[in-house]
């Protein structure tokens, strides 16, 4: 038998990042960060399942994934909307991610039961310190549905044969939600609150065959009555319900496509909120429509099905700052598609120095440019040889992240 | 239960639009109701604009029914008023709780009929919360007396899983919205069992992949009310309608002709529809924040007959430039749509059809500043130009 601590360790886990000292009674993000690929206990992809783990196996790049959110958090510490205050990180990495991030894992804690309710524990008492705090929490890993509108999140002591399936081995996010609300005990929560859960909701039947399994409470969370949830909370799901996630070397399709959103995917211009700061913000009402977009990407190169689902309570979150306009994906077309060989199709910027022709060859034209506005030009190579109906046109577009597509009429 | 607008026969086998509205302003068995109070009100009183907006909502679809991404096949509408009120000219049946689940079990068969249609929910009334997953949708005969307390309320829950596919429903409309324009107050005398004691409207199926587009846009946040003009309409409402009418639309793609095509979908409306509720409550001193849930994507919901009008306040930097700037405005097809002379107000408060336009501000040789061109973008609801001149 692997005998696990019945008590959590009374002292804090080690911190990935903690800045407190210097940010003193000010506001600051908290991030809680679990990530596992490593499951002691489940069988690896080729082995057979063991006893109530639900055909689950050991996963390959969710501790990679965490680690690298960890570590985007962290490099963009003083970019954020309030600095990056803590960053906890509990962390499964599988074999062949043990070389990836090492002086971050070393300043990680196993993302088992006991390990897991002393950090939460310790990060909701961080968030509670001030009301302008953002709490952000990333999870990665295996998950399961037990009945409608359900999700649990699957630790690393998971099927470890000690007392029910996911008794002290899972964390129900409706207690996780729930214990980040604004309650008596903690009237200064960060009101403004994300959370990103990057595993499956799939259920099955050796679930279904169970009766309903308990996982156990992270926390206490008092009983309230008067106290109004007046959070701006974002829960993201890399899944729909029922649905799986999936993930590649290269990690979790989650990871990387939430990682583009908060790269620029989920820019906004911080003009059009009426904001006094220039420039561009990453905003968490942009994320769903960027989730989309680079999720099908991923889908569409890899042959993957997965689509993400999001709860957007009370209103919108900036979470990060951007130094310059993101980049944004634009497609290109001339219409009709006949004038293509004809035709000479470039790019102007009006709020920048970006000036680029595309080879006649590459149709509908595939780029990059940092957003904002841009004339398309179709030009006609050689006016005389060029049939009589196409014609020299120009239009202005405006690119937004994540993608712009504009089509040209030389007609 | 006869829908007030019904064009099933002529598009049978068609993707379509079906519609479930209802409305509660009458609660007999609450204070001030026609009928013995309950033994619990929990505070609740006699409401006067739910009804009616529901029936407002209910119109507005019938007479936009060409601009829906499928066209519209059935609306239904339960509506509890004094005096009963009529809908595209048609009486409305009282919304209990047997017209309801009669109702929800048409409009449900109705929507499995096609993956592709749109299912369309919205309840206005009383309401509370259950726990902060859970919120009960209170009828007309809440309180009546009959069965458990809350026999005469609907969770949220259920009919929004309900309405997920199922093996009874493999074919289900895969694009939902549910509008639930009620308060979240919680009630912690409510005993547990109690708790449980709504009446369930469907049975739903845990298993099945859910692959639904379908957004919960709740009028208000966890634990807060929702507020309405007495007599008039909802605040929720004011503001889907105005969403609806153009205020959440979003460039959709492009016409053949490399023009824009507009059109509201549940990423826009989930962006579009907190914003408009927050300007307006706040124009009532109130605080009103709107809650979305469910499994958003770009599903289309409306096209736009063409680019919605926009809010655009345009501001100098440094506002001294005001004083001097001459500022063109140029829409499409070279269209000045806006010429100013100094001085020019800051903010200055136009509305354009969204789109893109190129901004010309000039100054006379003597000013300080330097003239500048640039192209900006209009998008709904609002947008700020920042003009920074040198």
């Amino acid at each position: 038998m692997n005998a696990i601590p019945i008590h959590p360790p009374a002292v804090e886990m080690p911190l990935a990042f903690d800045d407190r000292e210097r940010l003193g009674k000010g506001p600051g993000v908290h991030a809680l960060i679990i990530a596992i690929s490593a499951y002691t206990h489940l069988p690896k992809k080729d082995e057979e399942d063991g006893a109530s783990t639900f055909g689950l196996r050991q996963l390959s790049s969710s501790a990679r994934t965490g680690l690298t959110i960890g570590r985007w958090l962290i490099d963009r510490r003083e970019r954020l909307t309030e600095p990056l205050a803590t960053c906890r990180l509990l962390v499964a990495p599988a074999a062949d991610e043990s070389s990836f991030e090492p002086e971050l894992a070393t300043r990680s804690a196993l993302p088992t039961w006991p390990n897991v309710c002393v950090a939460a524990e310790a990060w909701r008492a961080d968030a509670s310190s001030h009301r302008d705090n953002i709490a952000f929490f990333y999870f990665a890993g295996h998950g399961v549905k037990r009945q409608a509108g359900d999700h649990v999140l699957i630790l690393q002591n998971f099927g470890d044969g000690i007392g029910g399936s996911l008794s002290g081995k899972a964390i129900d996010i409706a207690d996780l939600l729930l214990g980040m609300a604004p309650l008596s005990t903690q009237p200064d929560i960060a009101r403004r609150q994300m959370f990103f859960f990057d595993a499956c909701r799939t259920s099955n039947p050796s679930i279904e065959d169970l009766q309903f399994m308990k996982t156990g409470s992270i926390w206490n969370i008092v009983k309230e009555k008067d106290m109004e949830d007046d959070r701006v909370r974002t829960t993201v799901f890399s899944a729909i319900p029922g649905g799986p996630s999936w993930a590649n070397e290269n990690g979790t399709f989650f990871g990387q496509a939430l990682l583009n959103c908060l790269n620029g995917g989920a820019a906004v211009s911080l003009d059009d909120y009426g904001s006094d700061d220039a420039g561009w913000g990453i905003s968490m009402s942009a994320l769903p429509k960027a989730l989309t977009y680079y999720l099908e990407k991923l889908n569409r190169t890899l042959g993957a099905g997965q689509n993400s689902e999001m709860q957007q309570v009370a209103g919108d979150v900036i979470l990060q700052r951007l130094d310059a306009p993101p980049p944004v994906d634009v497609t290109l077309w001339l219409k009709p598609p006949t004038a293509v060989p004809f035709m000479q199709l470039s790019v102007r910027g009006y709020e920048n120095a970006i000036e680029r022709e595309y080879p006649v060859e590459r149709h509908p034209v595939r780029d990059t440019l940092p957003a904002g506005s841009y004339e398309l030009r179709g030009r006609r190579r050689d006016p005389q040889r060029a049939p009589p109906e196409y014609k020299d046109k120009v239009k202005p577009f405006d690119a937004q992240p994540p993608h712009t597509p504009c089509r040209l009429p030389v007609t | 239960m006869k829908p007030v607008f019904d064009n099933r026969a002529d598009l049978k086998g068609k993707p379509a639009c079906h519609a479930l509205v209802v409305g509660v302003s009458d609660y007999p068995h609450i204070v001030g109701g026609s009928a013995p109070t309950t033994r619990e009100t929990f505070e609740k009183t006699q409401l006067s604009s739910r009804a009616l907006s529901a029936a407002r909502l209910a119109e507005w679809l019938i007479d936009h029914r060409s601009r829906l991404a499928v066209p519209l096949s059935t609306c239904r509408v339960l509506a509890s008023a004094t005096p009963e009120l009529l809908v595209h000219d048609e009486p409305v049946a009282r919304a209990t709780v047997e017209n309801f689940v009669r109702a929800a079990t048409e409009w449900a068969a109705d929507a499995a009929a096609n993956r592709d249609g749109i299912a369309l929910f919205y309840f206005a009334g009383h309401g509370f919360e259950l726990s902060p997953t859970d919120q009960v949708m209170l009828l007309e005969d809440f309180g009546n007396g009959i069965g458990p307390l809350l026999r005469g309320g609907v969770g949220v829950t259920n009919l929004f899983y309900g309405m997920a596919p199922s093996g009874n429903a493999p074919d289900i409309a895969r694009t939902q919205a549910f509008f639930v324009d009620m308060g979240r107050t919680p009630q912690p005398s409510l005993q547990k069992f109690e708790r449980t004691n709504t009446t369930a409207v469907f049975d739903a199926n845990p298993s099945a992949v859910d692959d639904r587009k379908a957004g919960i846009f709740y009028a208000t946040s966890s634990g807060s009310e929702a507020y309405a003009v007495p007599g008039g309409a909802t605040l929720f409402n004011q503001s889907l309608i105005s969403c609806l009418e153009g205020r959440a639309a979003t460039a959709i793609g492009q016409t053949n002709e490399g023009n824009e095509l507009w059109g509201i979908t549940l990423f826009s409306l989930a962006e579009a529809l907190p914003k408009q509720i927050d300007e307006l409550s706040r124009s009532f001193d109130a605080d009103q924040r709107v809650t979305v849930g469910g499994s958003l994507g770009p599903a289309n919901l409306l096209y736009m007959d063409g680019p919605p009008l926009a809010d655009v306040a345009l501001r100098f930097e440094p506002a001294e430039a005001v004083a001097d700037a001459h500022v063109e405005i140029i829409g499409d097809g070279n269209v000045v749509v806006a010429s100013l002379a100094p001085p020019v107000a800051q903010p200055l408060r136009l509305e354009l059809p969204a789109g893109l336009y190129l901004v010309n501000v000039s100054f006379p040789p003597a000013a300080a500043f330097q003239p500048v061109s640039m192209l900006k973008a209009v998008r709904p609801p609002r947008v700020d130009w920042k003009i920074r001149v040198k």
